[in-house]
């Protein structure tokens, strides 16, 4: 029978370090204990999730299924511009003699 | 505060040159940004561009910020989806934040606000002649100087009506005023 050998992939690991007030450190070790978790367990798992969020935020405009249809309906048929906008970019234009 | 303003084009911040620390438009998430956040997300996160004029060119009157950014589309009904093609995103660009200097908020001559908004437009339109994007989409931020929807109200942009605080503008209609106003073609 083959045995799977196990593969140790080298990972280079390193350190992060953060001074924080004696009561948030409190909290955020209380906050692994009621997890279960060991306070560099419950970190590394509570930054990934907020990196990943962070990200997610970035590449994606979050809005609602509705207001997505909407916004792809209006691409479809754009409303005309309206008179403020379009004296608007009149003055732009002037003022920068363009 | 100048009394005598030449406006220039907008240009993107340069640390070097504008006087960020001087900027206050009255609420300060907008002013925090400028001075912290804006040089360190560039280019990758988002752009700065600054209002400036030629009588005080480290001055910065007012500012905006763009980002490229997508709406979702995989979970949307296949028959509108696809007319936006097979990639399951809408893209989109954030004009993440628009700010003007308090000194220079009430300035009828100056209409700060609807130059940079107009610009930002502008630079859009621009952009997406290479890059797709189909609209510009705005987060509204409700600060210690009221609610700033009206202003998008006046230039088109649509509410959303579930999405909270955000309103969009479709790229066509941006073309539009564009046109009609003879920047382009």
């Amino acid at each position: 029978m083959a045995t799977r050998k196990k593969v140790n992939k080298q990972v280079n690991l390193e350190r992060v370090a953060m001074r924080v007030p004696a009561a948030i450190k409190e909290k955020f070790e209380r906050a692994a204990y009621l997890k279960g978790e060991t306070f560099s367990g419950w970190a590394k798992t509570v930054l990934a999730e907020a990196a990943d969020r962070q990200i997610r935020d970035h590449e994606f405009f979050e809005m609602a299924i509705a207001d997505r249809l909407s916004f792809m309906e209006a691409v479809l048929s754009p409303p005309k511009p309206t008179r403020v906008a379009v004296d608007a970019a009149k003055r732009y234009k002037k003022v920068l003699g363009l | 505060m100048l009394t005598t303003i030449t406006l220039n084009r907008t240009e993107q911040l340069d640390v070097d040159k504008h006087n960020r620390a001087g900027f206050s438009c009255g609420v300060k998430e907008l002013d925090k940004f400028l001075q912290q956040k804006a040089r360190k997300e560039s280019p990758s996160l988002s752009l700065t561009f600054v209002a400036t004029c030629a009588e005080d060119p480290a001055q910065i009157l007012g500012y905006f910020s763009l980002s490229a950014t997508n709406l979702r589309a995989d979970d949307l009904p296949d028959d509108i989806r696809k007319k936006f093609g097979q990639y399951g995103v809408v893209p989109a660009t954030l004009l993440g934040r628009l700010a003007v200097a308090e000194n220079y908020q009430r300035s009828k001559d100056l209409r700060l606000g609807e130059f940079l908004l107009i610009d930002a437009m502008f630079r859009t339109w621009n952009a997406a002649q290479s890059v797709a994007s189909f609209g510009m989409l705005v987060r509204i931020l409700k600060g210690d100087k009221g609610d700033p929807t009206p202003f998008y109200d006046r230039f088109g942009f649509i509410r959303c009506a579930q999405t909270a605080d955000s309103v969009y503008l479709p790229m066509k209609t941006s073309e539009g005023i564009l046109q009609e106003s003879g920047l382009i073609p």
